[in-house]
């Protein structure tokens, strides 16, 4: 057994007892505190956070693993922004690992100003901070000239500099938005070797491991209900249209799947902790377009009952039709795939670039 | 919580392609532009299937590329499966004509090696490796479809062999193989279903044998319905034990099924393709083009897993009936997302890009059931899921 299908086990038990359906459904718009807590204690906020910043040292396959199991689960907390990709932001700039989540923003086209006129840098603008409200730390990322800083703000400590617009996504999950009026940074750092659009891709990223994790609990369920439920005297399963409706379906979660631990394998081969943007574009993707057939497929098969606020299917479908817009969407990525292979294509052919020697 | 995990059922093999696949990969690679380089073919889509080219397979053979992964008794390499997979997929990528060979190597030559005699496999496989020796397969009949089992053709016992009885369908390139594996009746009824069929090697050019050209959609010949009438196949042709062809078979199918050929029918319109979009930057255009290679590089990284999985020693049924549905199903929706990414004008049939979108086209209706429908490949995946 592999060091990921390991964790995976652990943190798959220590999920499946704290969050039945109704946990999940009761903690509605907030989230789980306790469990981020417990989770903590465990290392797997950290996974793959280096040793000497206080965190697992593991690679990122396993800290999609985890992300993954998040995403089966219904987890209310933000493995996915916080630990994955915070914790990656932190790290490159060197910050050793702190408690409590951390909420990640950023910055593309130049929304947040940092001013640092006076040697105290401040922070001036608007931004999209997912789970913000819970977050014990801002983490901003920022564009400046041909550099990428990380700038750190203490809510606590910015006060009225911050103003909240709580919203949530089509899932109920907190997905809220900051003013931010010269709210005073705790610290800055340069993030060497990142721009905004890796950060992106590691949002990303993460993400399709949410997602895949929210389409094979949608097969799981599937699977389930046809062989239990009856109809005209025998179980769904035995009509054949049912049937086969199940293998497309697991045949979209093996590719999202595959597709996902290719770019994990990517971000490893280009270097520890990299982002290939290329195989993420990917991943993204095909997570896009298993979630638009598994989604519709697993209601097919529930029927009437799949669409009730108290069947746990749409805690799943409803995060899946959440999170495949969030982080760019299949169009974004695919657009972002074609242009780069494309070009780098031009003049030596596709082929040599596909499959590199 | 549901009993069923679908997760805990998937095995995605992990391809680490070893050294050999990589030095491998470069020669292949190396030859092969060189041999579009001095005109000896022009890449073309569903060059597995349609491009016969007896001296090119020859010369892949004299390499030491076909047959990769037998041992090095049977001619082979003593390769691994993943060695073979680096070699077909350069192969596919380049649209070489490499339909000759393609039978053998894939499927006839593993199916002797395994149930063979000790004659069958000293006299056969080496040609098929050097590329001299073709094999046809004698499956569907004008009667049976998909139910391959349904079989009637019928061989009966004589002195020193056997009587063939029968006629067989969709032979790929039975007028310019040397040989044909056919699916015949040994022994019961027809009723007895998948008991008492046996594979005969069948000489093509026995008396008796009588080839009669289907011409497809495009107007060439690649399929033949071909009449067997009292045909004798001598004692030592029978392929293993009497009434266990129908497991030889299952056991060659998973093989047929999972290969980069299943994906990589239409690659030479995704080259194409990539040149056009380079070319002229449509936003639309890029997003059909990555989608597209989302697709590609999810399904060349699960067909190598199956590969990976072999080398492993296990049979990855469910897999590499998944890869097939997954496979033909994008190979098979390639031209239209080029129809859609690029404007009538810029793919007329003057151009590279025109030309492979009017083959992808009249081929790819056959794209979707050759080697078993994606409905039955469904039903694989059903059942191995338990349903």
């Amino acid at each position: 057994m592999s060091d990921a299908e390991e964790l995976a086990g652990v943190v798959g038990d220590l999920l499946a007892e704290r969050l039945g359906p109704d946990t999940v459904r009761d903690l509605g718009r907030t989230w789980a505190a306790d469990l981020w807590g417990e989770l903590e204690g465990l290392g797997m906020t950290t996974v793959d956070v280096p040793e000497r910043l206080g965190g697992g040292g593991g690679t990122t396959a396993e800290a999609l693993t985890v992300v993954r199991v998040a995403g089966y689960h219904n987890a209310p907390i933000p493995l996915a922004e916080s630990a994955f990709v915070g914790g990656w932001l932190k790290s490159r700039a060197g910050l050793p690992v702190s408690e409590g989540p951390s909420g990640t923003a950023l910055c593309r086209n130049r929304s947040v100003y940092l001013d640092d006129s006076d040697g105290r840098p401040r922070l001036t603008g608007t931004v999209a901070v997912p789970w913000g409200r819970h977050a014990r730390e801002l983490l901003v990322v920022l564009e400046e000239g041909d550099a990428t800083q990380l700038a750190v703000v203490d809510p606590a400590a910015a006060g009225a500099a911050l103003t909240w617009t709580h919203g949530s996504n089509v899932a109920g999950e907190p997905r809220d938005e900051v003013r931010l009026t010269g709210a005073v940074c705790r610290e800055v750092h340069d993030l060497p070797g990142v721009s905004i659009e890796d950060a992106h891709a590691r949002a990303a990223l993460g993400r399709a491991a949410l997602m895949v994790g929210a389409l094979e609990r949608v097969v799981d369920l599937s699977l389930g209900h046809v062989t239990v439920r009856e109809q005209f005297g025998r179980p769904l399963a035995r009509f054949q249209v049912i049937a086969h409706y199940l293998a497309t379906m697991t045949t979209q979660l093996v590719a999202a799947r595959a597709s996902l631990e290719g770019a994990a394998r990517a971000a490893e081969e280009s270097a520890p902790h990299e982002v290939d943007s290329m195989a993420v574009a990917a991943a993204k993707t095909r997570a896009g377009a298993s979630a638009e057939v598994i989604t519709l497929l697993g209601h097919q098969v529930h029927g009437a009952i799949g669409t009730t606020e108290e069947h746990e299917l749409g805690l799943s479908s409803r995060r899946l039709w959440a999170w495949r817009d969030e982080d760019g969407d299949e169009q974004y990525w695919s657009g972002v795939l074609g242009r780069q292979l494309a070009s780098r294509a031009y003049g030596s052919g596709l082929w040599p670039v596909l499959a590199p020697v | 919580m549901t009993a069923v995990k679908i997760g805990d059922r998937v095995v995605i093999g992990e391809a680490d392609f070893p050294e050999s696949a990589r030095r491998l990969r470069l020669e292949v690679r190396a030859f092969l532009t060189r041999a579009r380089a001095d005109g000896r073919y022009t890449p073309s889509c569903d060059a597995w299937h349609v491009g016969f080219d007896p001296g090119f397979s020859a010369e892949l053979g004299s390499r030491g590329w076909l047959g990769v992964s037998w041992p090095k008794e049977a001619g082979g390499q003593g390769g691994s499966a993943l060695d073979r997979f680096v070699v077909t997929e350069e192969l596919l990528a380049a649209g070489a004509p490499v339909a000759a060979h393609w039978v053998s190597d894939r499927q006839t030559g593993p199916a002797l090696l395994r149930y063979g005699s000790r004659k069958q496999r000293e006299t056969l496989l080496p040609e098929m490796a050097a590329g001299r020796l073709f094999f046809a397969l004698g499956l569907s009949e004008p009667g049976s479809g998909s139910d391959l089992a349904s079989v009637r053709t019928k061989a009966t016992r004589c002195d020193g062999g056997w009587v063939l009885q029968g006629s067989k369908i969709w032979t790929s390139h039975a007028h310019r193989c040397q040989f044909v594996m056919v699916l015949a009746r040994t022994s019961g009824r027809h009723g007895d279903r998948h008991r008492g069929l046996s594979q005969l090697i069948v000489d093509l050019a026995a008396p008796g044998v009588d080839i009669r050209p289907i011409r497809i959609l495009d107007g060439s010949h690649h399929f033949n319905e071909v009449f067997f009438d009292d045909v004798f196949v001598p004692d030592g042709m029978l392929l293993g034990n009497e009434g266990e062809g129908w497991a030889q078979l299952r056991a060659e199918l998973a093989l047929e099924r999972s290969g980069p050929e299943r994906f990589m029918s239409n690659y030479p319109l995704l080259e194409a393709l990539a040149r056009e979009v380079a070319k002229h930057g449509d936003p639309q255009a890029e997003q059909t083009f990555g989608e597209l290679m989302a697709e590609f590089t999810t399904l060349r990284r699960l067909s190598a897993g199956v590969a990976a999985e072999v080398d492993s020693g296990r049979s990855p049924t469910l897999m590499s009936a998944l890869v097939k549905d997954l496979g033909t199903q994008f190979e098979h929706k390639i031209p239209d997302a080029v129809r859609r990414a690029v404007p009538a004008h810029r793919r007329t049939i003057e151009t590279d890009l025109g030309r492979a979108l009017r083959d992808a086209v009249l081929f790819g209706p056959g794209m979707k059931f050759r080697g078993g429908t994606n409905e039955i490949l469904r039903e694989i995946v059903a059942k191995e899921l338990g349903l």
